[in-house]
């Protein structure tokens, strides 16, 4: 009935950019380096469970003394714990994607004691059942990848004081550039929208902003850092959950400005080159 | 997975990419959008091809991967927009009758994004309430009331092209 109206959209298809093979060639690739890593985690596990069991048989009756070479942190000093956002195979996006939503919920629970997360539906997947933190998605780094996708991205509702809304957490490919290649605004840095925007600078130096935006429906207020590698971590908090943003639509936000900046600056930190 | 199997696999989706990037492109009218809709639903379907060809309904499946695929992505995507451009301009409604592929464009941009994919099975991949509702994990009552609209503007548009 209507079919030759949406073959006329559709119009003259142009030349596809899926590359099948590409595809089949990455997912094998990734299969065997899954198999090659759980192989490995193996073999280490059970190194590990040797060497500890014949330390035990060996100091067994006897207090030995600490090794000096035994490879521990010298008193006063502090291993670095941050992580890079890598994301140019499967295993390496997955596992930076945990890293990241290990720290958002870390970082959350730090900023905003008294809140919660809760399953939106509108993000299922991602988040839920209630209390359980966003599962942070990815995309792995390829000649198809757009220049300015979020790299890592996740969603989830919040509730705070009876304030129902949606974090995102966004981190985008690479700064500087828009889709087309065009140059856009740095990171950390406002846009020329002429939207409320504050900016300041994190402990660590990297410079912030707080975006504040009203809607008719809502409210959201999105603050961005600049990473070591130039990239934006962005933490964006508004006031609609569910389908169309019914119910607590009307009310304010559940996290403040400051809190989504709190949470992105100590995200970040977490986050080296 | 054996070298049959993948055989079978790139028989069945050279055979499909087609008809899913005009539907993908009919979901999100924009053909680098599309592309990318498509290769993710590939990717899924070659993780879970040993599930997928023994599904009862392989196309289905195939499409259900791709719609959800479509609904994931805008979703990402309008979250995006909210927090980083300005609000979308109103003052525009959905036209009475579609005449043209100019006006098709129009209604489909401004339906949301699941009305979108409603409207596409039912209306341009032929499916049933029933096989929508299932692909899209809807109430079938649900696509019926979203469909509604379409339909009428649709019927609308059969009438004047005399088909």
């Amino acid at each position: 009935m209507g079919t030759q109206l949406f073959d006329q959209l559709i119009g003259d298809l142009p030349p596809s950019s899926v590359d099948v093979a590409a595809i089949v060639r990455r997912e094998k690739r990734r299969s065997r380096t899954r198999w090659f890593t759980g192989v490995a985690t193996a073999v280490v596990a059970l190194s590990v469970t040797t060497a500890i069991g014949l330390s035990m048989t060996s100091s067994t009756g006897t207090s030995s003394p600490p090794s000096a070479a035994g490879g521990s942190s010298p008193a006063g000093t502090t291993a670095d714990t941050r992580f890079a956002l890598v994301a140019y195979s499967e295993e390496s996006a997955a596992a930076s994607a945990k890293r990241l939503g290990a720290a958002l919920d870390a970082a959350f629970r730090k900023e905003a004691p008294g809140a919660t997360w809760i399953f939106d539906p509108e993000v299922p997947g991602q988040t839920g059942p209630d209390g359980q933190p966003p599962k942070l998605s990815y995309k792995v780094v390829d000649g198809a990848s757009k220049k300015s996708q979020e790299l890592f991205s996740g969603d989830s509702g919040v509730l705070n004081e009876g304030r129902k809304g949606s974090l995102h957490l966004g981190v985008n490919a690479i700064d500087g550039l828009g889709e087309d290649g065009t140059p856009q605004r740095k990171a950390g840095t406002c846009p020329p929208s002429g939207l409320p925007c504050k900016a300041g600078t994190a402990p660590n130096g990297a410079p912030t902003i707080v975006l504040s935006k009203a809607f008719d429906a809502g409210r959201v207020y999105t603050a961005e850092v600049a990473l070591p590698d130039g990239r934006a971590l962005r933490i964006s908090v508004n006031n609609t959950f569910g389908a169309g943003g019914d119910g607590a639509a009307r009310q304010a936000t559940p996290l403040t400005g400051a809190q989504a900046l709190a949470i992105a600056v100590e995200v970040a930190s977490h986050i080296k080159a | 997975m054996e070298r049959a199997d993948e055989d079978d696999f790139h028989a069945y989706v050279s055979e499909r990419l087609e008809r899913w990037r005009r539907t993908a492109y009919l979901l999100c009218q924009d053909w680098h959008t599309a592309d990318d809709l498509v290769s993710i639903t590939v990717t899924k379907l070659f993780r879970n091809w040993r599930k997928v060809r023994t599904a009862d309904n392989r196309d289905a499946y195939a499409q259900r991967v791709l719609s959800r695929s479509w609904l994931d992505e805008s979703r990402r995507a309008s979250r995006r927009e909210w927090a980083q451009s300005e609000p979308v301009e109103v003052g525009w409604s959905v036209p009475d009758r579609i005449v043209d592929r100019e006006s098709l464009a129009r209604l489909l941009k401004a339906l949301g994004p699941k009305q979108r994919a409603v409207l596409v099975l039912r209306f341009y991949l032929d499916y049933s309430v029933e096989e929508t509702a299932d692909i899209l994990r809807i109430s079938a009552g649900t696509v019926k009331s979203q469909s509604a609209r379409g339909l009428e503007t649709l019927r609308a548009a059969a009438v004047s092209l005399g088909s």
